[in-house]
C-alpha cells in the first residue's frame, strides 16, 4: 500500500512537471529574447562607439550586466577622469591602447565580447561592487559570473588584469590581446596601429619635410647667430647639465620629480644608493655645474678685471665658493652612497 | 702611477683573473698560446652553448687576445718564462699606462703641453677606467679604451699637420680598435660629426680632408676584414653616418673648387642648378635608403644602438640588453663615484676649449658631448666619457693653474713696486680647491672603484678581520674533479665562461648572448615545475645544474635575485611563462607570499632544498634568507628529479645531479637532513 501511493505520488510529481516546464520553457525564451536583444543593443552602441569602447553609466551597467548569465561577455576597463593626467598611471595610453583593441576585434568580426569603460566618479558604486582597489584595472565579466542587483561581485582572480600584475602597467594592445585570448579564446593576431609612415602620403611629407629642414638649414648656416660660440657653449653645457643630472634616467624610469611623504611633506632627495627623483638629479647637476662655471670664471673673468685689488676679492670669493659648493656636492654624495671621504694630506 | 694604482688587487687577492668575461678571454688566449694565431680564426669550440657549440674565431673580438698571445710569444721568445695567467692579468695595467701616454699626446695636441700632463694624471686614476683594467681584469675595454684615445690622439695629430702618415697611422688604430672592442662604432659616428661639424663652421681644409677621407676608407676595409664585424662595416646603419659625411667632405671641396675657377655669376648660377639637382638625387637616394631601412624591423640598427638612440627601446623589447646592470641608465651620484673631480671640473673644460675654437678642440667637445649624453642612457658608456672627462679635467685644471700662476709669474719678471709676498699670498690659496679635488681622487677609488672580484666575495668580520668567501673557486673545482668530462651543466649564463674556464665543462648557454632561444630555454627550465625542468633538461644531456644562493651568507647577486630577468627573457620566447603568476601581493617576494609558480619552480627549489634547517642554525629562524630578509615560502622542499651532490662551504654554490629516473621515494628521510635526528643536548 505504501508503495502504492508512493509511486503515485512520483506520477502526480512528475506530471507537475511535464505541466510545468512550458512554462518555465516560456520564462527563459523570453529571458533569452530579452538578452538577445540587449546584445544588438550593445552590438548598435559598440558600432557608434567611435573605437568600439561603450562607456558605461551606471544605469547601463545594471542593464547589461546584471542577471545569472548574459549571452556575452565583457571586457572592463576602469578608469577615473581625475586621474587620467597622473604619468604613473599611465590610463590614458591604456585606453587608447585598449580601443585599439576594442576596434580589432570589431574589424576581425568576432562576436561575443564587448568593451566596455567606467568612469570612477560617475559609477563609485560600481567600482566597489566590482572590488577595484587600484587603477588600472581590467576586469573580464565572464558570461556566466552571476551578478546580482547589489552587492560585491566575485570574480575568479585571474579573471582580472591589474596594477601589479605584469610588474609594469605600461600594457600594449598586444598584452591585453593576450588576456583575451586566454579568458575569451578569441584570438587576434595583430594589432594594427594607424601610422602614418604607413599611409601613401608619407614618402611625399617626408620629402617635403627633408626640404624644409634643408632650407632651414641652409638659412640656418648663413644666420649670423649661428656663428656666436657663446650660444654653442650654452648649448654643450646644457647637455652635460642633463645627462649628470641623470636626466635619461628620469625619462627612462619614468621617476617622478618629488613624492610627499607621509607627513605631506615634498621629498627631493631619495635617501637610498639605487636610483634618484627627479629634482634631486637636477639640482645635483645644476651643482655640478656650478662648481665648474666658477672654476671657470676663475680661470676666465677674473684675470680681465682691470684693478688689482678687484681681482683678489673676486678670486677670494671664487675660491670660497667653489670650496662651498665642493664640500656640498661630496657632502650629498656621502649622504646618498655611504662612501667616505679622506683627503691624504 | 697608472700601472702601480692597477696593482693592488694582486696585493688583496692574489694574481687571479677577475669577473665573467675575462674568464672566456683567458681561455681563447690559452688556445691561442697552444695552437698559434692562425688556427683560433677556425676554432670551433664545442663545450659552450651546448648542443650547438660556438665559432669562436669568427664571433669575437680579437684584439685583447691577440695583444696578450703576443706579449707572451714575445716574452717566451726573450726567455722569459712566464705564464699565459700573469700575462693576462698584466696586460690591463699595462695598456692602461699607455693609456694615460695616449690621453697627454691627445691634449698635448690639442692644448700644449701643460695640459697634456693634467689629464694624463686624471686619466690615470679615474676610478670608472680603473675598475676596468685593474689587474686580473682582462676585458677588452682595459686595452679598448687606450686605443680609443689613441685613435683620437692620431686623428687630431693628422688634423693639425695634414700629414698622411699619421692619418694612416689612425687608420692602422683603428683597425686595432675593431678588433678590439664594439665600442669602435662610436668612433665610427663621432668622426662624421666633426668632419660635417667642421664643415658648417666653415673649417673645411684640406688637411680635414687628409685625416677623414683615408682614415674612412682604410678603416672601413679594415673593419671589414676582421670576421666578428664583416659586411656588418657596409650593411649596418651605424655606419652609414661615415659615408654619408664622406660624401658631403667631397661635395663641399668639389663647390669650393668650382668656386674658385668660375666667376661669381656663373657661380651662383652652378649653385642654384647644383642645389636643385642634389636635393633631387639626395632625396630620391634617402627614399630608397629609407625604404631598405624600414624593411627590416629593427629598421637595420643594431639592438644596443638602437637603445642609445631612444633610452626606452630596450626596456620596452630587448629582455636581455635591459637585465644587464651596465646598461641601466645612471642617477647623478654615478658620475661622482666614475669620475671624481674630473666629473665637475669638465664644464670649465669646455669652456676652456671653445675660446679658442681650433679644428682639434672642436674635435674634443663634440666627443665631450656625445659621451656625456650616451653616458646619461648606459652606465657601461662612462666608460667612453671617462677619457673625455679626463682631457676635459685636464685642460680646466691646467688653465686654472695657469690662471692663477701668470700673476705670479708676471710680479717677479716685472718687478713692480708692490711687493711680491704679498701678492704671492693672495694667489697661493687659490689653488686649494682645485688642488684638493684633484688629489681626493686618490681616496675615492680606493673605496669605490676597485671592483670585488666575483669569485671572490669579501667581507668585514665584525673585529675588522677580512673573510675572504671563496666558494665560486671550491664549486668549479669540485665540478673539475669530481665530475665525467663530458659532463653538462646547466646555470643561468653568467656563470657559463667561469665554468668552461674554471671547470672545463661543457654548458648550454655562456655570458656570450648570441642566441637568445637557447637563453630562454634554460630561464624556461628554471622557471618551471620539477618534472617539466628536468624533461627540458634531459633533452638537452644536462647532467649537472648549478645555482647560485646567496641568501645563507646575504651575497645579494644570486640567482633568486636573477631569476625574474629568467622569466622575462623565457617568457619572451615562450609565452607559457608569464611574468605575473611569479609575482606574489605587491611584487616578487619570496615568502609565503609569494606567487604560486614562484613556489613550484626549479630554481626556487634548487636555492633553498634543505636550507630552512641550515638557516636554523644559523640565523637561530626556519628558512630565513639574510638577502630578502624574509621567512621563506615553502620551508619543507623535496626534490624528486635532481640529486644534490655539492653544496660549498657557505652555500653560494649549489650543484645538483640529473637523475636518469625519478627518485623512488623522496620520502625517505633525507640523510644530511637535521630534521628528525635526535638532538644531542647537554642533558642526555
Amino acid at each position: 500500500m505504501k508503495s502504492l501511493s508512493s509511486i503515485i505520488f512520483a506520477i502526480l510529481l512528475l506530471s507537475f512537471q511535464i505541466f510545468n516546464q512550458p512554462a518555465s520553457c516560456k520564462v527563459a525564451t523570453k529571458r533569452k529574447v530579452e538578452k538577445d536583444f540587449q546584445r544588438q543593443d550593445l552590438e548598435a552602441l559598440a558600432l557608434q562607439a567611435s573605437d568600439g569602447v561603450i562607456h558605461f553609466t551606471p544605469e547601463m551597467f545594471d542593464d547589461y550586466v546584471t542577471g545569472k548569465r548574459r549571452p556575452y561577455a565583457l571586457i572592463v576597463f576602469c578608469s577615473a577622469a581625475h586621474l587620467l593626467d597622473k604619468q604613473q598611471l599611465n590610463l590614458r595610453g591604456l585606453r587608447k591602447e585598449f580601443g585599439l583593441l576594442a576596434t580589432e576585434v570589431r574589424k576581425s568580426g568576432k562576436s561575443g565580447v564587448f568593451f566596455v569603460d567606467l568612469e570612477f566618479k560617475e559609477s563609485k558604486s560600481i567600482f566597489h561592487r566590482l572590488g577595484v582597489q587600484s587603477l588600472p584595472w581590467i576586469v573580464h565579466v565572464n558570461p556566466n559570473v552571476a551578478v546580482g542587483a547589489d552587492g560585491v561581485i566575485k570574480f575568479k582572480q585571474d579573471d582580472t588584469m591589474r596594477h601589479d600584475d605584469y610588474g609594469h602597467h605600461h600594457w600594449k594592445a598586444e598584452d591585453m590581446a593576450a588576456f583575451l585570448r586566454d579568458k575569451t579564446g578569441i584570438n587576434i593576431e595583430k594589432v594594427d596601429r594607424p601610422s602614418f609612415s604607413r599611409s601613401g602620403l608619407f614618402p611625399v611629407v617626408f620629402l617635403a619635410a627633408v626640404l624644409a629642414l634643408g632650407a632651414i638649414a641652409y638659412n640656418l648656416y648663413y644666420a649670423e647667430f649661428m656663428k656666436n660660440l657663446v650660444l654653442w657653449t650654452m648649448g654643450v653645457l646644457f647637455v652635460y647639465w642633463f645627462s649628470v643630472s641623470g636626466g635619461m634616467h628620469n625619462i627612462i624610469r619614468g621617476v617622478p620629480l618629488y613624492y610627499p611623504d607621509q607627513e605631506g611633506k615634498i621629498k627631493v632627495f631619495l635617501p637610498s644608493n639605487q636610483g634618484q627623483l627627479g629634482l634631486e638629479g637636477f639640482i645635483m647637476g645644476f651643482m655640478y655645474l656650478l662648481f665648474g662655471l666658477t672654476v671657470a670664471s676663475l680661470t676666465f673673468a677674473v684675470p680681465k678685471l682691470a684693478d688689482p685689488s678687484h681681482r683678489r676679492t673676486a678670486a677670494y670669493v671664487c675660491i670660497v665658493f667653489a670650496g662651498l659648493v665642493f664640500k656640498q656636492i661630496v657632502d650629498n654624495y656621502t649622504w646618498k652612497t655611504g662612501y667616505r671621504w679622506r683627503i691624504y694630506f | 702611477m697608472a700601472f702601480s694604482l692597477r696593482l693592488f688587487s694582486v696585493v688583496k687577492y692574489e694574481s687571479v683573473i677577475h669577473e665573467f668575461d675575462p674568464y672566456f678571454n683567458f681561455r681563447v688566449t690559452i688556445y691561442l698560446t697552444k695552437e698559434g694565431f692562425y688556427n683560433l680564426w677556425n676554432w670551433f669550440d664545442d663545450i659552450t652553448w651546448y648542443p650547438l657549440g660556438r665559432v669562436v674565431g669568427g664571433t669575437v673580438y680579437p684584439g685583447l687576445i691577440w695583444t696578450a698571445g703576443v706579449m707572451f710569444k714575445v716574452l717566451h721568445a726573450l726567455n722569459v718564462p712566464i705564464n699565459v695567467q700573469e700575462v693576462c692579468v698584466f696586460t690591463a695595467p699595462l695598456f692602461s699606462a699607455f693609456c694615460s701616454l695616449a690621453a697627454y699626446l691627445l691634449v698635448k695636441e690639442i692644448r700644449g703641453r701643460g695640459a697634456g700632463l693634467t689629464a694624463a694624471a686624471f686619466m690615470a686614476m679615474v676610478p670608472s677606467y680603473i675598475s676596468r683594467s685593474v689587474a686580473g681584469s682582462f676585458d677588452n675595454e682595459g686595452v679598448a679604451i687606450f686605443a680609443l684615445v689613441f685613435v683620437f690622439f692620431l686623428y687630431v695629430k693628422a688634423l693639425n699637420t695634414g700629414s698622411l702618415a699619421w692619418s694612416s697611422a689612425a687608420a692602422l688604430a683603428y683597425l686595432y680598435m675593431v678588433a678590439s672592442w664594439g665600442g669602435y662604432s662610436f668612433i665610427i659616428n663621432l668622426l662624421p660629426i666633426h668632419c660635417l661639424a667642421s664643415i658648417f663652421t666653415g673649417r673645411l681644409t684640406a688637411k680635414l680632408y687628409i685625416a677623414y677621407a683615408p682614415l674612412i676608407v682604410l678603416g672601413t676595409l679594415e673593419a671589414a676584414s676582421i670576421p666578428v664585424v664583416g659586411f656588418n662595416a657596409v650593411l649596418m646603419s651605424e655606419h652609414f653616418g661615415a659615408f654619408f659625411a664622406f660624401g658631403i667632405l667631397h661635395a663641399a671641396l668639389a663647390i669650393r673648387y668650382i668656386k674658385d675657377i668660375l666667376p661669381v655669376k656663373a657661380y651662383n648660377a652652378a649653385k642654384t642648378l647644383v642645389l636643385t639637382s642634389g636635393v633631387v638625387l639626395m632625396s630620391g637616394i634617402l627614399l630608397l635608403v629609407l625604404f631598405y631601412v624600414m624593411s627590416s624591423p629593427t629598421f637595420g640598427w643594431t639592438g644596443r644602438s638602437l637603445s642609445l638612440l631612444d633610452p626606452t627601446y630596450a626596456s620596452k623589447y630587448i629582455p636581455i640588453i635591459a637585465s644587464v646592470s651596465e646598461h641601466q641608465p645612471p642617477a647623478w651620484p654615478s658620475y661622482f663615484t666614475d669620475l671624481q673631480a674630473a666629473s665637475i671640473l669638465m664644464p670649465a673644460g669646455l669652456i676652456a676649449l671653445f675660446w679658442p675654437l681650433t679644428p682639434a678642440s672642436l674635435f674634443l667637445i663634440l666627443y665631450a658631448c656625445t659621451a656625456v649624453y650616451f653616458s646619461g642612457v648606459m652606465v657601461r658608456l662612462m666608460l667612453v666619457l671617462a677619457p673625455a672627462a679626463c682631457c676635459l679635467a685636464g685642460v680646466a685644471l691646467h688653465e686654472a693653474l695657469a690662471a692663477l700662476f701668470k700673476g705670479v709669474h708676471a710680479e717677479q719678471r716685472e718687478q713692480e713696486s708692490r711687493p711680491p709676498k704679498e701678492d704671492a699670498k693672495a694667489k697661493k690659496p687659490s689653488s686649494k680647491p682645485a688642488k684638493a679635488s684633484f688629489w681626493s681622487n686618490l681616496p675615492g677609488f680606493s673605496e669605490t672603484g676597485r671592483p670585488i672580484p666575483r669569485d671572490a666575495a669579501l667581507t668585514r668580520g665584525g673585529d675588522g678581520s677580512i673573510h675572504i668567501f671563496d666558494d665560486f673557486r671550491e664549486g668549479y673545482a669540485w665540478l673539475r674533479y669530481n665530475t665525467p668530462e663530458d659532463a653538462v651543466v646547466a646555470s643561468w649564463w653568467d656563470y657559463g665562461y667561469q665554468t668552461t674556464a674554471m671547470a672545463n665543462r661543457t654548458v648550454l648557454v655562456d655570458n656570450n648572448t648570441w642566441n637568445n632561444t637557447h637563453i630562454a630555454t634554460v630561464g624556461r627550465a628554471m622557471a618551471s615545475p620539477e618534472k617539466q625542468a628536468w624533461e627540458i633538461y634531459r633533452a638537452l644531456d644536462v647532467t649537472h645544474v648549478l645555482v647560485i644562493f646567496g641568501g645563507f651568507i646575504g651575497y645579494p647577486s644570486d640567482d633568486i635575485n636573477k631569476f625574474l630577468w629568467m622569466v622575462r627573457i623565457g617568457g619572451g620566447v615562450f609565452p607559457d611563462i608569464k611574468e605575473k603568476d611569479f609575482l606574489g601581493e605587491g611584487g616578487y617576494r619570496v615568502d609565503n607570499k609569494a606567487g604560486k609558480a614562484l613556489l613550484d619552480c626549479l630554481m626556487y627549489k634548487l636555492s633553498y632544498y634543505r636550507y630552512a634547517e641550515a638557516s636554523l642554525m644559523t640565523t637561530g629562524q626556519m628558512g630565513f634568507d639574510r638577502v630578502r630578509n624574509v621567512q621563506i615560502g615553502k620551508m619543507d622542499v623535496t626534490l624528486e628529479y635532481f640529486e644534490e651532490v655539492f653544496t660549498s662551504e657557505h652555500w653560494m654554490v649549489r650543484i645538483y645531479k640529473v637523475l636518469d629516473r625519478p627518485a623512488r621515494d623522496i620520502k625517505l628521510p633525507n640523510p644530511r637532513s637535521t630534521r628528525g635526528k635526535p638532538r644531542k643536548s647537554s642533558l642526555s
